[in-house]
């Protein structure tokens, strides 16, 4: 990184003191370096190597950020965007595979064969992010504590101060949330 | 839907979920005041309410759980698989077509390719997220007794194995039928040919009994009939295959055998989880004979959470009323069909009045017995089952009715009514007597008696300013007295410090720091007496179990009497031991125990200057009570814990002084037994002593978490791997809040060189404690170079260095990764940048480089200057990765010699 330009760790604590600025110049860094953690996961595969999503989330941060200079708010907004990109990166790997497996054999792949050969989890994952994005029209708060919790493994009380509510919103949130998603996602 | 209409149904539905399943409806009724659409939502969504569902979970659904999402699957030889499967093969079997698709994955219809006559098979492959090594294990075990089962009525088993992308598949015969109850109501069979039909079933499942093999998942999708009308069951024994019986051997205590099963079903002791035997499979006939000869399932309910309530509560209605019954059933489609007792009767006995005369009765009673709650109440064998059967359609007398007090009160009273009318209503009294005993121990228990509390955390007491030692040493000395209860969890003080009385509801508390019961409270001090508040939460509903107001109390007396009114609220199953364990007496000076609890207060915090504190508050307490054992204790602890001012071996002398103290004056405090087992490693190498003193601990106060914590290290130091991992994680159970437990997993999982999941584990640390990330770095660094990821591994190591406090230590292990790594001239580039002066000096790391540097001597010297500080990281010598170079030198194994750790022989 330029020397010259504010480090990460700074741009996010001016962040959390209400700089707009600082976010759009972090975003693109954040994402980044998750885009790039990701695929150096995705090509260490022969090293049977693997690990979660909410765990490089984690591992991100602890990359990213000079831990002596944040405070506890500082982290929670990392979390805060960075499981939103997560969901992203997730969801676009799951869209890229597909449209990839369709193209190179040159044949539609369809639903049941995605779900047999154990990519499961993509299957759901783009399924989930359809959801996702009705339930952001209907509760927009509701849909971020779903990533924060889900895409970015963070507990009740660390949502409820990335969002600044408290953790009984969260908790009730959360709950219906899931009863809704489910739903959507049988029907 | 509107976003303002999701928000009134968000919050009914979170109201909703708040309540106990039975007042729901009553809720609803009430607040949604006629607004028929809305309660229809709101009902809707709560269907999908799963009984795992804990709002601390991150779990969305079975199918979308975070760790799911794994970023590095291997993609190539999966999408070999693919391509596999696609071209329509499976290991050496050819697929032919799909059969089915459902919870454990899909069937295929194949044919082996390379067998000369081709036998068609069946071929089931088990979906990705069940645990692959698991099901071959369990395959392994299983398949010798399943290839034992030779029945014209069952379909064997002929083979498993994985496919080239992992995914475990079975292989069996291939039967060309229908499910039973499409057949019988296909071929519109009245009651008469359907218990014949059901009778060849029970021969089969009966044959397996006698070899050993329960079916547990009968259902009619199991059974198929072929167009000869032969049942065939399928899936024999694949249920024990694929389902882990004991949360205990999967890591995941979400994964129940009721996921796998089809719970409507399944028996009450599946649902409950508890042993399964043949009456299991009496169980699961009898609803499949309950269904085939009404149409109905025996319990009418929404969704599964209600229908696991009726398996294990509800009395099934009896067939011959069932019939009269009409019901919107889920079709094979997503339309719902509607049964009616036309619908049902038509393909049965004609009209509803035939069938409801063929199954009163008899039929009623056969099935209501096979239905039982209680296992041993149902038919001892499907054998019996059977026999009953027959004996109905030969017209003798059947053993179901035998065994009813109502048929035999009903016979008397036919035969002799008029004439004992007052045995008759003796035996109704005492029916009633025993059912209304019944339905008081179910539902009149005062609240608290009937749900027995697990966990508890005792949050540190409210004071009044300057007071504060009072507030948490006062929850300290509570919360140490209640761990001598053997069966409830108790959070330590230091992970509810967080969260003081009346600062937040005692709920939230609860939620957060995951327990049962809240413990709150405040205290004043009122001359020499203090003035008590303390009230006990039910963190499930916040009601209030116990509580004491305005209490004036000597000091002296407030821990005694208030944890042994607590343990009795939260247990009233106590044991005697543990009443006087938790009422035991401390010191009789006030003095000293004002001391006591301000060592406490600082001991908690765990800062090396707090740490000082403690140990001088509990040495004075000591030179004014030097009786007081539960100070002696402390000052082990403390001094096991460590200052910096003091070497290693002088804190580990002392602390094997003061836990003797203790222990000479009450060898009871698991405390001290617990340190000694710690110092007489370090003042000693006397592994045995030290294990003794550790298990005495751990059997005095088994939920004590410092106890298995320390113990895993001994455990792991002589490469008892699994042990010391499963220590650990009794220690997280227990206060799953302290990084260093977390790190400490991590730790002793990459001793045993199970790297990945070391690495997992760091990444998991929980982020409270600032101090922790630099271990965290350094740890993921570690465990990064030993997997040879040195690009990965290096970053988290240069951050590591710049803790100034620890810069040599991050330095050394930099200088180790480049030798590992094959860079000689970078690693002694950063070693001659180490200042090697002070007795802090990282010499475990020091001797890892020279290692590799291929200089044994400076490596040996290394570690013998670490021996000499009797430093933590001594003890993990033998099994350290790092030291894999010189484990054949003699001076390495002189030193191991030394210290005990030499193998025998």
């Amino acid at each position: 990184m330029d020397s010259e330009s504010p480090t990460i760790t700074q741009l996010l604590v001016e962040w959390s003191h209400g700089s707009q600025q600082a976010l759009d110049q972090l975003t693109p860094l954040v994402y980044d370096e998750l885009r790039r953690m990701a695929r150096t996961y995705l090509q260490r595969e022969r090293s049977d190597h693997t690990l979660q999503a909410t765990a490089l989330v984690h591992e991100a941060y602890l990359r990213l950020i000079d831990q002596h200079s944040v405070s506890w708010q500082n982290r929670a907004h990392f979390f805060g965007i960075a499981s939103q990109m997560m969901r992203r990166i997730l969801v676009n790997h799951a869209l890229a595979r597909a449209a990839e497996k369709r193209g190179g054999a040159g044949e539609k792949l369809s639903l049941n064969e995605a779900v047999d050969v154990a990519r499961q989890g993509e299957v759901n994952l783009i399924a989930l992010d359809e959801v996702l994005q009705e339930l952001e029209r209907l509760d927009p708060q509701q849909t971020r504590i779903v990533e924060l919790r889900f895409f970015g493994g963070l507990s009740i009380e660390e949502t409820a101060e990335v969002l600044r509510i408290s953790p009984a919103t969260v908790k009730r949130d959360w709950s219906t949330a899931r009863l809704w998603l489910r739903r959507q996602l049988a029907s | 839907m509107t976003p303002e209409r999701w928000q009134k149904i968000k919050a009914l539905l979170a109201a909703a979920l708040e309540r106990p399943v039975e007042e729901r409806a009553g809720f609803l009724d009430e607040a949604c005041n006629g607004d028929g659409s809305l309660r229809a939502e709101v009902e809707s969504l709560l269907t999908h309410e799963q009984p795992e569902d804990e709002p601390d979970s991150r779990v969305l659904s079975r199918e979308l759980r975070p760790e799911n999402f794994l970023l590095s699957e291997s993609g190539e030889s999966k999408t070999r698989a693919l391509m596999d499967r696609r071209h329509g093969r499976i290991g050496p079997y050819k697929i032919v077509r799909e059969i089915a698709r459902g919870g454990m994955g899909a069937v295929y219809l194949a044919e082996r390719a390379d067998d000369q006559y081709r036998r068609q098979v069946a071929i089931k492959l088990i979906r990705r997220d069940m645990d692959t090594d698991f099901v071959l294990r369990r395959f392994r075990n299983e398949r010798q007794i399943l290839a034992a089962l030779d029945h014209p009525n069952i379909a064997p088993l002929f083979d498993g194995g994985t496919t080239e992308d992992g995914l475990p598949y079975l292989v069996m015969e291939y039967v060309e039928g229908l499910p039973i109850n499409t057949y019988c109501d296909g071929h519109s069979l009245n009651t008469q040919q359907r218990l014949k039909l059901f009778e060849s079933v029970c021969a089969a499942v009966q044959y397996a009994h006698t070899h050993q093999v329960i079916h547990r998942d009968i259902k009619p999708s199991n059974i198929l009939v072929t167009k000869d009308g032969v049942p065939k069951l399928l899936d024999f024994g694949i249920a024990k295959v694929l389902t882990p019986e004991m949360a205990a051997q999967t890591l995941d205590p979400t994964v129940t055998g009721l996921h796998l099963m089809t719970p409507a079903y399944a028996s009450p002791e599946q649902v409950k989880g508890e042993p399964i035997t043949v009456a299991s499979d009496v169980y699961s006939l009898g609803v499949l004979l309950y269904e085939l000869l009404t149409g109905h399932k025996p319990y009418r309910v929404r969704n599964q959470l209600e229908l696991a309530r009726a398996v294990v509560e509800e009395e099934p209605a009896r067939p011959s009323t069932a019939i009269s019954l009409t019901e919107e059933v889920p079709g094979a489609g997503s339309s719902p069909i509607t049964i009616t007792p036309d619908s049902v009767s038509k393909v049965r006995e004609a009209t509803p009045e035939r069938l409801v005369k063929r199954l009163r009765g008899d039929l009623d009673n056969i099935l209501l017995m096979a239905l039982r709650k209680d296992p041993q109440r149902r038919y001892a064998s499907v054998e019996d089952f059977s026999a009953d059967i027959r004996a109905h359609l030969e017209n003798r007398p059947v053993k179901a009715r035998k065994d009813s007090i109502v048929y035999r009160a009903n016979k008397f009273v036919r035969r002799k009514y008029g004439v004992a009318p007052l045995v008759v209503s003796l035996i109704l009294v005492g029916v009633i007597v025993l059912l209304a005993y019944v339905w008081i121990s179910r539902n009149s228990k005062p609240p608290g008696a009937d749900l027995k509390l697990q966990s508890i955390a005792v949050l540190p007491f409210k004071t009044d300013a300057g007071d504060e030692y009072l507030g948490d040493g006062i929850a300290d000395t509570i919360a140490s007295a209640l761990t001598n209860s053997k069966q409830i969890t108790v959070r330590p003080v230091r992970a509810s410090l967080k969260y003081p009385s009346m600062s937040q509801s005692a709920v939230d508390a609860g939620h957060a720091l995951q327990v049962d019961a809240i413990l709150e409270g405040s205290v004043t001090r009122v001359g020499d007496q203090v003035k008590i508040n303390a009230q006990l939460v039910r963190v499930q509903d916040g009601s209030r179990l116990w509580q004491s107001s305005d209490r004036l109390e000597p000091l002296l007396a407030v821990e005694d009497s208030i944890s042994t009114e607590v343990a009795r609220a939260t247990r009233p199953d106590l044991s005697e031991t543990e009443r006087t364990l938790i009422a035991r007496h401390n010191t009789k000076s006030v003095e000293a125990y004002n001391l006591y609890l301000q060592a406490r207060h600082f001991f908690n915090r765990r800062k090396p200057k707090e740490l000082q504190y403690a140990i001088e508050r509990f040495e004075q307490a000591i030179k004014i009570d030097p009786t007081y054992a539960q100070a002696y204790a402390g000052l082990a602890h403390a001094y096991i814990l460590g200052i910096n001012q003091l070497a290693a071996i002088e804190r580990m002398q002392k602390a094997k002084a003061a836990a003797q103290k203790a222990l000479e004056i009450d060898n009871t405090l698991s405390e001290a037994h617990m340190a000694l087992g710690r110092a007489l490693i370090f003042c000693d190498w006397d592994w045995a002593g030290s294990e003794k003193a550790f298990k005495r601990a751990i059997e005095l106060t088994p939920n004590y978490p410092d106890a298995h914590y320390w113990y895993s290290h001994n455990l792991t130091a002589v490469g008892r791997h699994d042990e010391a991992i499963a220590e650990l994680k009794l220690a997280f159970d227990i206060d799953p809040f302290l990084p260093r437990t977390v790190l400490q997993q991590g730790h002793a999982f990459y001793l045993a060189r199970q790297y990945d999941r070391a690495i997992e584990q760091f990444l998991r640390t929980p982020f409270d404690v600032d101090a922790t990330y630099y271990q965290v770095y350094w740890r993921l660094g570690l465990a990064y170079a030993q997997k040879g990821l040195y690009a990965d591994a290096i970053p988290m190591l240069q951050k590591a260095q710049t803790f100034s406090e620890e810069m040599s230590l991050g330095k050394a292990s930099l200088a180790y990764v480049y030798a590992k790594s094959g860079n000689a001239a970078e690693a002694r580039k950063v070693l001659s940048e180490i200042r090697a002066s002070t007795r802090e000096s990282p010499w475990l790391m020091l001797a890892g480089a020279y290692c590799y540097l291929g200089e044994s001597d400076k490596a040996i010297e290394c570690l013998e200057k670490l021996y000499e500080a009797h430093d933590a990281p001594i003890m993990f010598i033998k099994v350290d990765p790092m030291l894999d170079n010189i484990r054949d030198d003699p001076r390495y194994k002189d030193l191991l010699r030394r210290m005990g750790l030499a193998s025998k022989g």
